[in-house]
């Protein structure tokens, strides 16, 4: 055999090699072929000959050895599973009839590990949803049903006998795949427990990727600390599937990530003479980036980043686009905001004792039909809203909000800062940097303007239409109806404002990729958005710190969360024109804290004996209410029910007031980093 | 009658359980409120009607962690499963989708019974509209499910 000739020196030194030429001189597949085949391959591969070379001529090996398998052949389920996990991507040399004929055969049928690799190069060849049912099937069936546990085992177990397929499944369990494991999975939890397990043992054994798994498995760490703060409030949130984008980002954008990484290299770590900023704002339009020849790594940095955003906001599988059309302008947000109006609507038909509302209560169906015709602007402010504004904006889509674009002056902000962090990455890397976490935050960074205006927009435009008309119609109906009007009238509006302000909750960006933030943001990014959401917010804001605090993830989420009650709170019940004020600082004690002092002020004392009455009444409540944006502004219960779940030495929340100066205080301490507090605790 | 009701939104499902009642006093109904509910329902039960949403999140919203990923087309994968399961439960589609998405291909409602019942090998009876503002579905899931009678 020619090509087995070229390759002797390699494949003698195995037994997958000896495996090999014995089954391919028996095969009906001609040396020629293979080595036409190889050679034509070759020049698509740059300089790691040897090794690509060797890899390359493996696969076409083990798929001319699977393709000459017949239920007579001589081989063991061993011998396929050592042929299959030595050959990434033979799937792409082998037809469907090869590998229904490789199910078929005994060795295939009489082993479930055999039957689930075979399922899975099927999907991967063919990519259907039928077949990616099927692999799952499989792959459960290796698994007593609701036993979880056992995964990390059976990796352990494989990797005695065919270690680079362990870790091959390994991969392969992506979070993605595992929150579908229907019969083994039932929560985000069991996912990510799951995950994270497979993580730590990847770190284990798979030398190649340790440093991703690595980041993987913090994340998860992170994640599920505070998986119950996040939980409720995550699954409305807008979203892009990070999974199937970074498969779009490798299968397009790889070639240029590579070469943007050669191209550093290459530059070395000269600092540039100027900032993008200042690069950029020489053009008028976009010609340079459709050059793509002799230009620096920012150049190619940028391209890759254009095409990215674009995916991100429309790719039609995976995009935000594709989210938005699938999970929230078709139904959910006219079903969100309508339901509670066609409630009111049913109790007041019901009243009259008839759905259809005969004649018999007079006034009580005029009232409905007064209402019935709000309704009906407020369904027409809906349809617009998910047909004009929750839209992409482009030639078709005019008035849609969401630009994703990098051209604004605040995006081009953070595209200078993601160029300079992935090219100083690279560099202290040695080139082995992946990119795509960056250009996946970056993306998210550049949608974030998009979202205040999709929240400003719900808040304020949407929401002042509908409550000025429901206004009007109460306003504009017969003295003898306004008096059965008014209660329906009082409940709607509240509902109506309470489900508005759920609608804002999911336009907040749910992703947090980095683990160490500015405390001085967070308070300034929660004033803004309480700012956004009330329009009859009027306070002077004053925040008092000496310098900035580093926080972590969680720390910042938490403090997020309690930001938004009581800045909400204070602007909700403090005095108006009055001043919220924030101080904070650092407390160097065992853990580190960060004290936090928001105080507001009331109108007069007997405002301040009430609001004094209503917070212990919410502090003392029994039930910790999870759910502070569905509440608008309130949820100091919520508070309480974070600190309950999170005892660790040295939390404090707690409230005082001033009788002289008519204010209200709330304290409240935490570490700074959250996450390292709390394993130490452990 | 055993009626299974894949739904995740309460108020949708309040009113779709009151018409199946109207329907069958004595209906006994199944809920599942997520992907892996349905899937898990479906995996160990026959049912004499599945009323089926197409968007769907992967686990119930009240378990930790909450909902997963969204699946905008969950009701798809409950399909597939019945496929491959051999199912013979009957299926009807309540969706607020004017069309419904498979393998790339948009379907208009009034065409997705024949297609998909083919396509999949399993019966859908009807792909109904759900909407707020308008009861035409509830006459159309009345007839329905009285043709199971």
């Amino acid at each position: 055999l020619g090509v087995y000739d070229v390759h002797k020196q390699d494949l003698e030194q195995s037994q997958f090699g000896k495996l090999a030429a014995r089954l391919v001189s028996a095969s009906d597949v001609k040396p020629a072929q293979l080595r036409e085949i190889s050679t034509w391959e070759l020049p698509f591969f740059s300089t790691e000959t040897r090794l690509i070379r060797h890899q390359s001529f493996s696969v076409l090996v083990v798929s001319a050895v699977l393709r000459s398998l017949t239920a007579e052949s001589n081989i063991s389920t061993q011998q396929i599973l050592d042929l299959i996990s030595r050959a990434e991507g033979v799937q792409s040399y082998l037809s469907l009839q090869t590998l229904d004929a490789i199910s078929s055969l005994p060795a295939t049928t009489n082993s479930l590990l055999l039957r689930f690799l075979v399922a899975e190069l099927r999907f991967r060849r063919t990519r259907s949803g039928d077949d990616e049912l099927e692999r799952r099937s499989h792959f459960m069936d290796l698994f007593p049903a609701n036993n979880r546990h056992d995964i990390v085992p059976f990796l352990d177990e494989l990797a005695h006998d065919h270690p680079i397929l362990a870790i091959q499944i390994a991969r392969w369990c992506t979070r993605r795949f595992l929150e579908r494991l229907f019969r083994i999975m039932a929560s985000v939890r069991d996912v990510l427990e799951v995950r994270l397990g497979i993580c730590v043992w990847l770190i284990l054994h798979d030398k190649l990727l340790e440093e991703d798994h690595t980041e993987e498995r913090n994340a998860l760490e992170r994640e599920l600390s505070n998986l119950e703060t996040r939980s409720d409030i995550d699954s409305t949130r807008v979203h892009v599937d990070e999974e199937l984008f970074r498969e779009w980002f490798n299968d397009t954008q790889q070639p240029s990530a590579v070469r943007y990484v050669q191209t550093v290299i290459a530059e070395g770590s000269v600092i540039a003479n100027e900032s993008l900023i200042a690069y950029f704002s020489k053009f008028q339009n976009d010609e340079l980036l459709m050059s793509t020849a002799s230009i620096g790594s920012d150049l190619i940095l940028v391209q890759i980043v254009d095409q990215t955003l674009s995916a991100f906001a429309s790719d039609e599988n995976f995009g935000l686009d594709a989210y938005l059309s699938r999970r929230i302008r078709h139904g959910t947000l006219r079903g969100h905001l309508l339901a509670p109006v066609d409630k009111v609507l049913r109790d007041l038909a019901e009243m009259s004792g008839n759905r259809d509302m005969a004649a018999d209560d007079d006034r009580s169906m005029r009232a409905h039909q007064i209402l019935f015709k709000w309704r009906s602007k407020l369904l027409h402010a809906i349809d617009h809203v998910r047909k004009e504004i929750i839209q992409v904006k482009s030639p078709q889509n005019r008035n849609g909000l969401i630009q994703s674009s990098w051209r604004t002056v605040t995006n081009v902000r953070y595209l200078d800062a993601v160029v300079n962090r992935v090219r100083q990455r690279v560099i202290e890397t040695g080139g082995s940097y992946d990119i795509f976490p960056d250009v996946y935050a970056f993306c998210w960074d550049c949608l974030e303007a998009d979202l205040v205006q999709l929240r400003r927009y719900m808040a304020r435009d949407f929401l002042a239409g509908a409550l000025t008309s429901l206004k009007n119609a109460y306003g504009e109906s017969p003295s003898d109806v306004k008096q059965i009007l008014w209660g329906p009238v009082a409940a709607i509006g509240t509902e109506v404002k309470n489900r508005v302000y759920e609608v804002c909750g999911w336009f907040i960006r749910p992703v947090f990729r980095r683990n160490e933030y500015s405390l001085k943001t967070l308070i300034n990014t929660y004033f803004s958005t309480v700012k956004e959401l009330d329009e009859n917010y009027n306070f002077a804001e004053h925040l008092i710190m000496e310098q900035d605090i580093s926080i972590d993830r969680l720390t910042f989420e938490l403090l997020g969360d309690i930001l938004f009650i009581l800045i909400g709170n204070a602007a909700q019940h403090g005095k108006a024109n009055g001043r919220i004020t924030i101080v904070a600082r650092w407390v160097a004690d065992r853990t580190d804290h960060v004290e936090l002092t928001v105080t507001s002020e009331a109108d007069n004392q007997a405002s301040l004996v009430e609001a004094v009455n209503r917070i212990n009444a919410a502090i003392t409540g029994t039930e910790a209410d999870r759910a502070a944006v569905r509440e608008g502004f309130s949820g100091l219960r919520k508070i309480k029910g974070l600190f309950s779940s999170r005892q660790l030495v040295g939390n404090v929340f707690d409230f005082y007031h001033e009788s002289i100066e008519c204010s209200i205080t709330f304290l409240i301490r935490i570490p700074a980093k959250f996450m390292a507090a709390r394993l130490e605790l452990v | 009658m055993k009626i299974l009701l894949v739904e995740d939104d309460e108020f949708k499902a309040a009113d779709l359980g009151a018409i199946i009642l109207e329907v069958y006093r004595d209906a006994c109904i199944e809920r599942a409120m997520s992907v892996t509910a349905a899937l898990r329902w479906l995996s160990t039960q026959k049912f004499d009607v599945v009323l089926l949403d197409m968007s769907l999140p992967t686990f119930d919203m009240s378990g930790p962690g909450g909902g997963g990923s969204p699946q905008g087309q969950g009701g798809i994968e409950v399909l597939r499963l019945a496929r491959r399961l051999h199912h013979i439960s009957p299926f009807i589609i309540v969706t607020q989708y004017p069309d419904i998405e498979l393998e790339g291909r948009s379907l208009r409602l009034a065409d997705a019974p024949q297609i998909l019942s083919k396509m999949l090998g399993i019966s859908i009876k009807s792909c109904i509209l759900y909407e707020l503002d308008d009861d035409s579905w509830r006459r159309e899931l009345r007839i329905v499910l009285n043709t199971r009678r």
